[in-house]
């Protein structure tokens, strides 16, 4: 584990792959800061879809929900939180209840450590963007999203 | 350059809309493969990165709607997968994706791949130079005026409904449908060669002239083929050689240069002569009026099996109306022919440039464009 991963202590796996994102970002602060912030939030919608789905036994949306979770998940180096979110996935197809009910307290263990984490890189966002994502997240499709700040 | 993604999560459209920016692309999004198509469908855009799983419509289906879809201009399509292994990739490249991205991406690979896919597009500049040349030929001769636009607009019309079903589906693809319409415009590219004083002669040629007036095709072919000779790769320039080499054949063998007989004209010639028929008929020459369309339709069917190949000329009935909207979309705007006022003609640009001169750098403008 590198010195920028960042572990959870519940089981030392690594939650947060700083330098990757930080890669992936080319290296642009302000990126990184926007990118968290709205995982942040859409994260946090997504967790929330998750458990009414596993809740109502809904397995298509919840394979759906994860599938896409995962995939932001991965972009901003949750680690752990894509590892997590692939087993779900997994046993969301597999309509196997134990399993993903196991994987879901989990997650919201994962989650929960996650914000924490990246409050390290980004704290001046955490309470600022609640609900502007969604926002941003309409204006984002079906016209020219400019990323001036980026 | 104008780059649309389509991509469901959120925070991967984010940064991926963040890094194109970067690298200085204009970036517009969308949530599904549906919106992506309506907006492809406007020609807006021509390079896209999609999403393999969104919802509505999946990255895949879209790269299929996108290749189905007869466009003039080609839409690169780069797909995002979290799949690895041969199998999403052959099932991509089935669909007609042009290239792949692994999530999470790199923003240098991204810029890698979209650099391979602007240099893709920047062939279509090739078209455009194609075109160019093409209407440089035609500006010598007075009568044509946008007939090379609704030639290639009519061939295209023909050639997709033949791809669509009959005895040619076989020989016609998506591929053949866009280089019918990159080519058909040089059919008459060997009057460059044609002397003014024939080119512009008002009225009726003698039949010395006409004899020379039918050396075009030939003319054309020469000039073609001696660029496809220095480019044998360029698979336009052969669709382009045998259309300008065999526009002029009929269906029974009585056409020139060689009086080749159905079959053994190339499928391309046998489009664009009905094509081309057609557009003369509906146009006002100076030794005759512009027919209607139910005269020039009446002409074309009785040429059915003598001058035109008889399932070509069904297909035309089939699209006729489109034919209608094409002449009417494009009308000429050139003032009275030339021609008539040209009863005194020195044939400067003949004695200018000599004709093997003038095809010469023809051909060599046509590998230029190739390269
Ligand atoms: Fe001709």
């Amino acid at each position: 584990m590198s010195h920028f991963q960042l572990s959870n202590p519940a089981d030392g796996n690594s939650a947060f792959d700083f330098m990757a994102l930080l890669g992936r970002c080319m290296g642009n602060f302000k990126i990184i800061e926007r990118v968290i912030a709205a995982f942040r939030d859409v994260g946090a919608n997504d967790l929330n879809q998750l458990q009414s789905a596993m809740e109502i036994e809904d397995y298509g949306a919840f394979v759906e929900i994860a599938h896409r979770f995962k995939g932001a998940a991965c972009n901003v180096s949750a680690i752990g939180l894509s590892s997590l979110l692939l087993q779900a996935e997994q046993s969301g197809r597999a309509r196997d209840r134990a399993e993903v009910q196991r994987i879901m307290a989990a997650l919201h263990l994962e989650w929960g450590y996650f914000k924490k984490v990246v409050n390290v890189f980004a704290p001046e966002l955490t309470n600022a963007t609640h609900g502007l994502v969604e926002q941003s997240r309409s204006n984002l499709s079906e016209k020219r999203h400019a990323c001036s700040s980026c | 350059m104008r780059v649309l993604v389509a991509e469901d999560d959120y925070v991967s459209s984010l940064m991926l809309t963040c890094c194109l920016e970067e690298f200085g692309y204009e970036v517009t999004t969308v949530d599904n493969g549906l919106k992506a198509l309506e907006l492809i469908r406007t020609g807006e855009f021509q390079l896209v990165i999609s999403d393999w799983s969104m919802p509505k419509m999946t990255g895949v289906e879209l790269c299929r709607q996108i290749r189905k879809r007869p466009a003039s201009t080609y839409t690169y399509v780069i797909l995002l997968t979290s799949h690895q292994g041969t199998e999403s990739v052959v099932e991509g490249l089935e669909a007609g994706a042009d290239d792949f991205i692994v999530k999470p991406f790199q923003p240098d690979e991204l810029q890698v791949r979209l650099r391979a896919g602007e240099r893709v597009l920047s062939l279509e500049s090739r078209d455009v130079t194609i075109f160019a040349l093409a209407k440089l030929a035609e500006s010598r001769d007075p009568d044509t005026g946008a007939h090379l636009d609704r030639i290639r607009e009519y061939c295209r019309v023909l050639c997709e409904k033949l791809v669509e079903h009959g005895p040619y589906v076989d020989q016609i693809d998506g591929d053949y449908v866009r280089t019918v319409y990159l080519t058909s415009p040089l059919h008459d590219i060997g009057k460059v060669g044609i002397p003014d004083n024939i080119l512009l002669k008002p009225g009726k040629l003698t039949d010395e002239e006409f004899g020379t007036m039918k050396q075009h095709a030939k003319i054309g072919s020469d000039t073609l083929d001696a660029a496809l000779k220095a480019r044998p790769d360029a698979q336009y320039l052969r669709m382009a050689r045998d259309i300008a080499l065999s526009h002029h054949e009929k269906f029974d063998g009585s056409g020139y240069p060689f009086g080749l007989k159905g079959q053994d004209i190339p499928l391309c010639g046998r489009i664009t002569a009905l094509a081309d028929v057609y557009d003369a008929l509906r146009t006002k020459r100076v030794y005759k009026p512009a027919f209607s369309h139910e005269k020039a339709r009446e002409i074309i069917i009785e040429g059915s099996g003598t001058h035109f190949d008889p399932v070509i000329v069904d297909v035309f009935l089939q699209t006729e109306l489109k034919f209608v909207e094409i002449g009417q979309g494009f009308v000429d705007d050139v003032p009275q022919s030339r021609r008539e006022s040209n009863n005194n003609v020195t044939p400067v640009s003949h004695s200018i440039l000599s004709r093997f001169d003038r095809t010469l750098t023809f051909a060599e403008a046509l590998v230029t464009a190739s390269t």
